[in-house]
Formats: C-alpha cells, sequence, structure tokens
C-alpha cells in the first residue's frame, strides 16, 4: 500500500504551505522525480495534452513545472493566453497518483535551479522507470532534454485530486 | 484529415508506455490523467477504456472531445491525436476485445467484479501530430511477417491429418515467426473447457492439461471469440495490484478469489491467444507466449489470425476423410507378446477417466474413447478401428461437429505415446490400429453393471 493511501485523505487537506493546498508530504511527492504530464484547453474548448520533466514547490507554495519548450507548442500558447492548467504526477512503480489544478500558469525562463532539479528528478524517474521494467535507453530518452529547451511553468495550486487508479480516483484531497 | 496515418502508428498504441488524456469541462477547466487502453478500432478511429465514472469521463460527454499523447515504443517519438467522441460501445467485438484483456488482467490480480470496462469510447482521429522530441534509431526488423504468414499457409496446406497439422501449424510459428513457446487447444463444448492438442517449446508437453473457457487469457480469447494480447505481464499485474489495494480498502474486492494459473511458461511476459474460429463457430485456441515482454504487436496478432483462420478451413478439410466402412471385419484375436507386463486398465464410469497401472491417463469423450477401445481389443481381438464407427457410437456421447472425434484422438494418441507402450496409428484414411503390446486387464469402477 502507498504511504499517499495510508496517510487518508483527510491528513491531505491539514496543514498546507502557505497560500496553497499542498501539504508537505505532497510538495515532496511531486518533487521527487515522477512522471509529469499536462493538459489545457484552447481557444476553441479543445484540451491540449502536454508532458514535463520536473517540479520544483517554493516555500510559499507556488509550483514549478519544468518542461520541454520544443514538444509543447500549444501547451505553452494557450497558457499564454490565460488558459487554465491540470498537471498529473504518477509514480509508475505504485500508480501512486496526484493531480493539481490552477486557474492560470505563468511562462517563465528556467531558473538557476530549474535545471539541477530537472536532472535529478528525471534520473530518479528513470531508476523508476526502469524499475518496472523499461529499458535504460527508453527511460533516458523519455527523461532527455537539452538545457536550453527548458521552460518553466508557475502556478498556484488551487485544487489536489487522488489520481491513483481504482474507484478513489478523482476524489478531491481537500 | 491528419498527414500521418493511424495505421502507420499502431505501435504507439500496444500500452507500451501508458498514453496520456487530457480533456476539458465546458468551462475550459482541463483534467490529466493516463488511460489504461487506447485500441485500434479501424485506420480513422481509437477506442479509450471507460473503465470509472470520473471526471474525465464527465468531460468527455459534455464536451465530446479528448487529446491523447502517446509514443512510439521503437522510435520514442511522441504523438498527440486529437480526438472526437462518437460512442460507446457495450458490446460487440471491440468492446468485447478490450474487455477481454481488463478480463485477463483481472483474472491475473484477483480482481474480477471490479477492474471491469463499462464501455468502448469510440473516437475519432481528427488529427495526430508528431511532437519534436528525444528520439532513439528505431531497430529493424529481421522478419518479415506476410513472408512468414505466406510460409506458414503452405506448409500447413501439406498436413495429412489432423495431428500432423496441430504440428505443422506449431512448427510453422517456430520456424517463421520465431516462436518459441506456443499451444493449440481445442475446444470441448459438453464441458465449456479447452484441452491442449499440441504444444511446442515447454518441458512438458501439456497435452491433455484443460484450462476453463472464460478464465486466464486464453479461456478469455475463446469465451469472447476476439485475439487477445497482453504484452507486459508484471506491469499489468503491478497495475492490477494497486487497483486491488484501493478497492480491499472500500470493500470491494474478494481477498479469497484464486488467480489463475496457465500452463506454459513459469514467468510470461508476453501472451497471445487467437480463437480458431469457423463460421463464428469455437473450435480452439492458437496460444503464444513469450519471457520477453511486449513480444506481441498488432502486426503479430494480424498474422497469427490469419494462421488461425487457415487452421481453422484446414481441421474441416483433413476430416473429409471419414468415408471409411462402420465397422472393420473382426481380426482374429491375438495373444499378447509375453514379453511386457500386462497393464491394468481401470475406467470410473462417473467421468470417464482411464487409468493405465494407476497413472491417470485421460478422461472425458477421449477416456470413453480409449475405454471402448481396450474392451473391443480384449473381448474381440480387435486391433483396427474406424473412425466413423466411432462417430455412430452413441455410448461415446460424441459432440455434433467431426472434429470433436480426430481431435480427441490426436489427444489420445499423444497422451499414449507419453504415458504408455499403447499406441494409436493410422493405418489409411479414416482408420487406425490400436497396438498393445502386451497383455491387458480391464477394470470398471462405478458402473454399477
Amino acid at each position: 500500500m502507498s504511504s499517499l493511501q495510508q496517510q487518508g485523505d483527510r491528513q491531505w487537506g491539514g496543514p498546507t504551505l502557505p497560500g496553497g493546498v499542498l501539504t508537505p508530504a505532497l510538495a515532496e511527492f511531486c518533487q521527487s522525480g515522477t512522471s509529469i504530464v499536462l493538459a489545457s484547453c484552447d481557444h476553441d474548448g479543445r484540451p491540449i495534452v502536454g508532458r514535463g520533466l520536473a517540479c520544483r514547490i517554493e516555500p510559499e507554495g507556488k509550483a514549478r513545472v519544468v518542461l520541454r519548450k520544443s514538444s509543447n507548442p500549444k501547451l505553452l500558447k494557450a497558457l499564454a493566453d490565460g488558459a487554465r492548467l491540470a498537471v498529473t504526477f504518477t509514480q509508475p512503480s505504485t500508480h501512486r497518483s496526484i493531480q493539481l489544478k490552477a486557474p492560470a500558469a505563468r511562462i517563465v525562463d528556467a531558473n538557476v535551479g530549474d535545471a539541477p532539479a530537472a536532472i535529478a528528478q528525471t534520473t530518479a524517474f528513470s531508476r523508476d522507470l526502469m524499475d518496472v521494467g523499461y529499458s535504460e535507453s527508453f527511460a533516458k530518452t523519455y527523461c532527455g532534454f537539452e538545457p536550453h529547451d527548458l521552460v518553466t511553468l508557475t502556478f498556484l495550486p488551487e485544487n489536489a485530486f487522488v489520481q491513483t487508479p481504482g474507484p478513489n480516483a478523482g476524489s478531491a484531497l481537500q | 484529415m491528419s498527414t500521418i496515418a493511424l495505421d502507420a502508428i499502431r505501435g504507439c498504441l500496444e500500452g507500451f508506455v501508458p498514453a496520456v488524456m487530457a480533456t476539458c469541462d465546458a468551462k475550459g477547466v482541463p483534467n490529466v490523467s493516463m488511460i489504461s487502453q487506447v485500441h485500434y478500432v479501424d485506420p480513422e478511429h481509437v477506442a479509450l477504456s471507460y473503465q470509472f465514472f470520473n471526471k474525465t469521463r464527465q468531460n468527455i460527454l459534455s464536451t465530446r472531445a479528448a487529446t491523447i499523447s502517446v509514443i512510439d515504443p521503437a522510435n520514442m517519438a511522441d504523438y498527440r491525436l486529437d480526438l472526437d467522441y462518437e460512442e460507446t460501445l457495450t458490446a460487440g467485438p471491440i468492446f468485447e476485445s478490450m474487455r477481454a484483456k481488463l478480463a485477463g488482467i483481472a483474472s491475473h490480480s484477483g480482481m474480477e467484479g471490479v477492474f471491469l470496462l463499462r464501455g468502448a469510447d469510440i473516437m475519432r482521429v481528427r488529427a495526430i501530430a508528431e511532437t519534436p522530441g528525444p528520439r532513439i534509431a528505431p531497430m529493424t526488423s529481421t522478419l518479415s511477417l506476410l513472408a512468414a504468414v505466406r510460409r506458414s499457409l503452405a506448409f500447413m496446406a501439406a498436413a495429412q491429418d489432423l495431428g500432423n497439422l496441430f504440428d505443422r501449424t506449431l512448427e510453422s510459428l517456430t520456424n517463421q515467426f520465431g516462436i518459441r513457446h506456443a499451444m493449440v487447444l481445442m475446444f470441448e463444448e459438453s464441458t465449456g473447457s479447452l484441452y491442449t492438442v499440441g504444444s511446442t517449446g515447454y518441458a512438458r508437453s501439456g497435452v491433455g492439461s484443460e484450462l476453463a473457457v472464460g478464465h486466464g487469457i486464453i479461456g478469455v480469447a475463446a469465451r469472447e471469440r476476439v485475439p487477445i494480447r497482453i504484452g507486459h505481464m508484471s506491469a499489468d499485474y503491478s497495475y492490477g495490484a494497486a487497483i486491488r489495494d484501493q478497492a480491499q480498502q472500500h470493500g470491494l474486492a474478494d481477498s479469497t478469489a484464486k488467480e489463475i494459473d496457465y500452463p506454459g511458461l513459469a514467468a510470461p511476459e508476453s501472451q497471445i491467444a487467437v480463437p480458431i474460429l469457423t463460421d463464428s463457430r469455437l473450435l480452439g485456441v492458437l496460444f503464444a507466449e513469450s519471457p520477453e515482454p511486449m513480444r506481441f504487436c498488432y502486426e503479430d496478432e494480424d498474422a497469427l489470425t490469419i494462421v488461425a483462420d487457415r487452421l481453422a478451413d484446414l481441421i474441416g478439410n483433413v476430416q473429409q476423410e471419414d468415408s471409411g466402412p462402420a465397422v472393420l471385419p473382426e481380426s482374429p484375436p491375438q495373444a499378447a507378446p509375453a514379453s511386457r507386463a500386462p497393464i491394468t486398465i481401470r475406467h470410473y464410469a462417473a467421468d470417464d477417466s482411464v487409468f493405465l497401472d494407476h497413472d491417470y491417463l485421460i478422461k472425458g469423450v477421449a477416456g470413453a474413447i480409449f475405454w471402448k477401445l481396450a474392451r473391443a481389443h480384449v473381448g474381440q481381438g480387435r486391433v483396427e478401428f474406424t473412425n466413423r464407427e466411432l462417430r455412430l457410437d452413441p455410448a461415446l456421447r460424441l459432440p455434433e461437429h467431426s472434429e470433436n472425434l480426430e481431435a480427441r484422438l490426436v489427444l489420445l494418441q499423444k497422451r499414449l505415446s507419453e504415458r504408455s507402450a499403447i499406441r494409436i496409428e493410422k493405418c489409411g484414411r479414416g482408420r487406425f490400429r490400436f497396438a498393445v503390446p502386451c497383455a491387458l486387464t480391464l477394470e470398471e469402477v462405478g458402473s454399477g453393471a
């Protein structure tokens, strides 16, 4: 059983970092090197999907999600136009999964801490991928990036949801 | 329509990398999650698995739009598919094919009743775009599946009888497709089970082993009459286990539900079961497996389906030999060779099970056939028999279709050759010899006679 489940939903609604829904444990999970996938919505109301690389949670509860600029042009365009954001963090070895939602996100250049975080987290994520049977070349390619291609989304999560598959999926953490 | 053809990226839909699905609600609030299955339907449609009523589901129903990201395991290319919802199927081949895969996963992980496919959401593909990103050089294939199919069909067509046809089919899988572990199973309508009539690549042949229809990969393929594949058994198991943990917390799972033990490899990663069908009637299942993950892809499924279809035709053809007399002239009683110890044959009337000197041989219709042969041999000294006289014998209660007798003779022949000195040998079209190198003692148990 996952530690997230053991803690139960209620504790996720406990003390949060200032200004957000993130608890310290949730923040730790998001920064541990997980699969990061994203969604937004374009002008026509159609969904846009994206894939990310790393996440950093700032002390005031803001999230920074680092992604490849070249791989996610539609997502970046929609967010630049003020569309909403959803981000799901999943650990392949346990299927533990959490979704954060925010009414908007800012697109900023990757800062001095983002690239090292991307390296550390994609390394951890690669290990998890290999633990569940993916090859090293698969894991390294999936997690690969050029530092100059990194871009960062910053947002204050408004909601968090359990996404671990099963009957409980989709329930709010708060 | 997109310039990238869906057919060209079927490899992305194997589930090697979980697909990501984005939806929005009517107010533009996005949702993103992993999706269990993206199933290839036709060149313009995929089907998405609908398992739980969640936000994704609500969004699909309200906005009828989704976007998925799928990765080609061959070169790591990431494709984004823009989809329009058309309908949800809750029956039919597409639904059954997807449900069978989920059911296989469920039976492996004790999740029957929880991990269910509620529907197959049919989505029209509006556009496919390849996303820039890291790639790897794709491995070049060493095998032409089309050529392998062609050579296999030619080799199978030269079969002389049903046993030889099964052998040639399995040999083709090994020699032409590089499949090292495979079985042919035939369907027993009266008991709703499948029995192995041939195998390749296992320490023991397993001929005669039975599987219940509806259980495991093979049994589900048989029940649903659709090919099913699982390419990453440990990942599927792990996925099922995660859901089971949660379901047990919610009191939904029966912790006593048994997991299915499959014959064959102890730790398979990939399995494919293709029904052998004639006019949608189930004859059996062609099954292959591998310790390698993702060994069988859509192309392999297509190829093995052609092989199974041809096998069904040939099963019909090799049985057009049943024109011999119903009864042969009685042969003179033959004295048993003194060099071998006698064999005691025990027959249990309740299930027609047969034991040779306390060793289990076979049961059911094949057991009844063997018992008839043994009695005719001991009582009347008969050695030669015709298929037709067996078919006409009401005591054997043979099911309607002719392959049932032939397949049981193959089964009996193989079991005897593995377990005994007694042999069943073909000796002409529709005729065989019951070759017994020793004296037989017959014991009937539970007949009341």
